[in-house]
């Protein structure tokens, strides 16, 4: 009797645990192994282009933390914005009760001054909200509203990247070349560990006055905090299969060996990053006739480039957006998808007069199909990205040599002036499809041959329509409309194909879950795990020791 | 006397000489270091370029030969200027933390792998005839033959991953307080198979130099005479054969001191150990031309000196080089 009255509470007690979930469990020091290698130098100043990785997102903080998984803005160091109803002003409500991590209170003055910082020196302006067109910057009580010479709602985005550092500190000195920083003064969950820092390793703890509290009501973050250390591409396996870190920004070549080492522990996941993709110059024959780009997709499947990569990145549509944002996609998808079809392609060639020669390669008017297909020397994946490329063009009678160039020069250069006509490049994808097709196709960035166009728009296409939905959507503030607007820009995208989407070049985010519990995964994708910025700061601030 | 002058002035000279190529091979070197470090930045704007580039000093319109005057003062007043990848540090900074331990590690590795190597050489110069000397020799020449990344690696599988004697890579642990009596074993631990991988795969040229040197001087009418007049065998062995013998060790030795600071690079990339080697790699990809220039500077000065050392201790040892500039 006693015996099952015992077995009935110990039964009642695991119903309660699991309804009110446990509390969480607190502790432990997070293993972590950026990619930056070599010997480190102490350097946790934001406007740094060469700061540490921890150095903004574990220290410092921004005003919104804009989620590049799902592109959307949320509240962080302010609490709510509104735009004025000429969409030219917007409005951030400042945060209460946010302290510094010595006990000081983080104050609106403080924002006022980190968002002034660049209006006169343009390399701290690291949001690139003055070079977006900012005008005036006004506080006001609680609030502090900024408007810009233009309507443009995507700027929210750049807030994301409006870093608050305290004016009593920063203004003392000059903020770019400032190396003092030695132990920062922020409002960040965590702070440096006197005495850790090492040419290999240093150890940041909590922030005990870290504004934002746990489900236990007591400030996060759970862990105690982050020994960060260096370590290079020939070490890393060895450490990962030795158990010795938690989470590593390194890409592993051998990572199912990793995996199956500890099934149950031992995790990656490699979230699309920046976009590869085959180039064209559609200003150049043959690649100005829209038959000829389409029968070039139509050899190419991107599966098989991508099953033949190790590890293997995620496969394109020939939409161009992240899988996250496939929705915009569908319809044109459906209207416009070009597969693998070799019959089909070769057939397009043939529609449009070309003639297979001798050597099995379509020619028109003594032109053959064959280029010269540049890939950056050394770039070792994407070397055997392109070798697939052109043993799949072989098949439908388009010769492609490739031929190494160095990166960034000559291979930038080259594309920015339109010098080459094929090639495999990339293009950095931002937080939302928007970013990633202004940066592509939007004709203000726009250049003829010889001339130099800006960064990612050097495919020499343009298109009205294109232009007329992405500037319709930075006067949108409406989501719901802005997909519209994006839908229409990927319809027109997909019936030009300017290009061939190839894969995303994957997020290096290799974890074990023997210590912590809590980290993003395909099946919770929360946030983006990058080791650099914001991205990381919502994991760090989940994770549980197990 | 004379002879020292002049190896005095030649190397003024050569350090010159180097200083200044130092200053003008990285700058025919393509490609622009502030895009270079920009370009890992998402929100790239033209105008960050340019301030970047001003911060760095490469905005500059004086013509190169007056950057080169300004380099060349800066210089000799040991102004390294500003590290462009690791901005806004300057270069003395990133230096002073590589320095101690490409120096400790590669240092150390090397003055052993001499001395060893060329005892043993001796040795198996003079008992050549021994089953033991001709394994000695055709195992370290084996070894030697080895590419010493793919050593590295063997090393780090089986002494650390597999068996775990060693710490897999790193140069200390961690968790340890650093200068404490624990840290400086962790340091002594973790140094212990980069050192072991570094002198067994360079034991072998050593004692091949000494071996064959000892076995040419061995041959000479000197040692016969001596010899035939009852010198004792150890007297002949050290004092006329070996001293001899050891003229062209000493200039390889003194050129692979000199090439100890930045010679580490593939050491440090295998067992993730901090030096100047993988940081000049690094500065070089990263068209970091201050620190680039600083590195190869030190550089150049310890191989000259190296070499400036070697000659005069050549001077010393060898008495046909004195006589022979009088």
């Amino acid at each position: 009797m006693k015996k099952r009255v015992l077995i009935a509470a110990a039964l009642c007690a695991m119903a309660l645990s699991l309804t009110f979930g446990q509390a969480p469990k607190r502790g432990g020091f997070l293993r972590m192994t950026p990619a930056k290698q070599g010997v480190l130098v102490q350097n946790f100043n934001p406007f740094s282009p060469a700061a540490l990785e921890s150095t903004v997102g574990c220290f410092y903080e921004t005003l919104i933390y804009f989620n590049m998984v799902d592109g959307s803005a949320n509240p962080w160091l302010a609490e709510k914005w509104s735009w004025s109803k000429d969409l030219k002003t917007i409005t951030f409500t400042i945060r209460s009760g946010v302290k510094y991590n010595d006990g000081s209170a983080m104050t609106v003055d403080d924002v006022l001054y980190s968002a002034l910082l660049g209006k006169d020196n343009k390399a701290l302006d690291l949001s690139g909200l003055w070079a977006e067109g900012l005008q005036t910057v006004v506080a006001k009580g609680n609030e502090v509203s900024f408007t810009f010479a233009e309507v443009n709602v995507t700027t929210l985005e750049k807030f994301g990247s409006l870093v608050v550092v305290p004016k009593s500190v920063w203004s003392k000195v000059d903020p770019l070349t400032w190396t003092g920083n030695l132990n920062p003064v922020s409002t960040g969950p965590f702070m440096l560990e006197p005495g850790s820092f090492n040419e290999q390793s240093y150890r940041l703890v909590r922030n005990p006055h870290y504004w934002q509290l746990g489900k236990d009501k007591k400030p996060l973050p759970y862990i105690d905090g982050i020994q960060y250390v260096t370590t290079t591409n020939e070490q890393v396996g060895f450490k990962l299969l030795a158990g010795e870190y938690d989470w590593a920004g390194y890409s592993l070549p051998n990572i199912d060996d990793y995996v199956k080492a500890d099934p149950e522990h031992n995790k990656y996941w490699f979230p699309e990053g920046n976009l590869v993709f085959l180039y064209m110059n559609n200003l150049k024959a043959p690649f100005d006739n829209v038959n000829v780009r389409k029968a070039i997709a139509a050899a190419i499947s991107q599966r098989d480039i991508t099953r033949k990569m190790s590890p293997s990145p995620a496969p394109a549509t020939m939409s161009a957006v992240k899988s996250t944002f496939s929705e915009i996609a569908k319809g044109a998808m459906s209207k416009y998808d070009i597969r693998r079809d070799v019959a089909k392609a070769k057939k397009a060639l043939e529609a449009e007069g070309y003639r297979l020669n001798a050597k099995g390669v379509y020619e028109k008017g003594g032109q053959a199909l064959s280029f010269k297909l540049y890939v950056p020397t050394g770039w070792t994946d994407w070397i055997g990205a392109a070798e697939t490329v052109a043993g799949q063009l072989k098949d439908i009678g388009v010769e492609a040599v490739i031929t190494q160039a160095a990166w960034p020069d000559p291979y930038q250069f080259a594309l920015e002036k339109g010098d080459w006509d094929f090639a495999i490049s990339f293009i950095s994808v931002g937080s939302t499809p928007h970013t990633q097709f202004t940066r592509w196709l939007h004709s203000s960035r726009f250049a003829p041959i010889g001339e130099k166009a800006m960064t990612f728009s050097n495919m020499r296409y343009k298109n009205e329509a294109v232009d007329k939905a992405l500037d319709a959507y930075r006067s949108e503030p409406s989501p719901v409309k802005q997909k519209q607007y994006m839908a229409t820009v990927v319809e027109q995208f997909m019936k030009d194909t300017p290009c061939v989407p190839l894969f995303f070049n994957p997020t290096w985010f290799i974890y074990s879950t023997r210590n912590f519990t809590g980290f993003p995964s395909p099946e919770d994708p929360y946030a983006w795990p990058i080791v650099n910025g914001m991205q990381k700061t919502p994991i760090l601030l989940r994770l549980q020791k197990r | 006397m004379k002879y020292f002058l002049r190896k005095l002035g030649l190397l003024a000279f050569t350090l010159f000489v180097s200083v200044s190529l130092n200053f003008f091979l990285p700058r025919m070197m393509p490609g622009d270091p502030a895009r270079a470090l920009l370009d890992k930045m998402e929100n790239l704007q033209p105008e960050q370029l340019d301030t970047i580039r001003a911060a760095f000093g490469l905005d500059t319109d004086d013509p190169l030969i007056v950057q080169y005057g300004r380099y060349l003062r800066n210089t000799l007043r040991g102004d390294l200027g500003t590290s462009f990848s690791r901005f806004p540090t300057p270069v003395s900074e990133v230096m002073r933390v590589a320095l101690p331990w490409s120096i400790g590690l590669m240092g150390i590795c090397t003055v052993i792998s001499f001395s060893v190597g060329t005892i043993v050489g001796i040795g198996a110069a003079w008992r050549r005839e021994t089953k033991l000397a001709s394994i000695t020799v055709g195992f370290f020449s084996f070894v030697r033959s080895f590419p010493y990344f793919w050593l590295g690696l063997v090393f780090i599988y089986f002494f650390a991953f597999k068996a775990r004697i060693f710490p897999i890579g790193s140069a200390y642990d961690v968790e340890a307080a650093r200068g404490s009596a624990s840290w400086w074993l962790s340091v002594l631990r973790h140094g212990a198979l980069p050192a072991m991988t570094i002198v067994v795969s360079s034991l072998g040229a050593w004692i091949l130099t000494m071996r064959n040197n000892m076995i040419n001087v061995l041959a000479e009418d000197y040692i016969t005479v001596a010899m035939a007049k009852g010198l004792p065998l150890q007297r002949i062995k050290s004092m006329y054969a070996a001293k001899n013998a050891i003229l062209p060790s000493v200039t390889g030795f003194a050129m692979s001191l000199g090439f100890v600071i930045g010679g580490g690079l593939v050491t440090e990339m295998v067992f993730a150990y901090p030096g100047i080697g993988y940081m000049l790699y690094q500065a070089v990809n990263a068209k970091d031309y201050p620190l680039m220039q600083a590195i190869f500077l030190f550089i150049a000065v310890a191989v000259l000196i190296a070499n400036f050392a070697a000659d005069i201790a050549v001077m010393i040892l060898d008495p046909r080089v004195r006589d022979g500039a009088k």
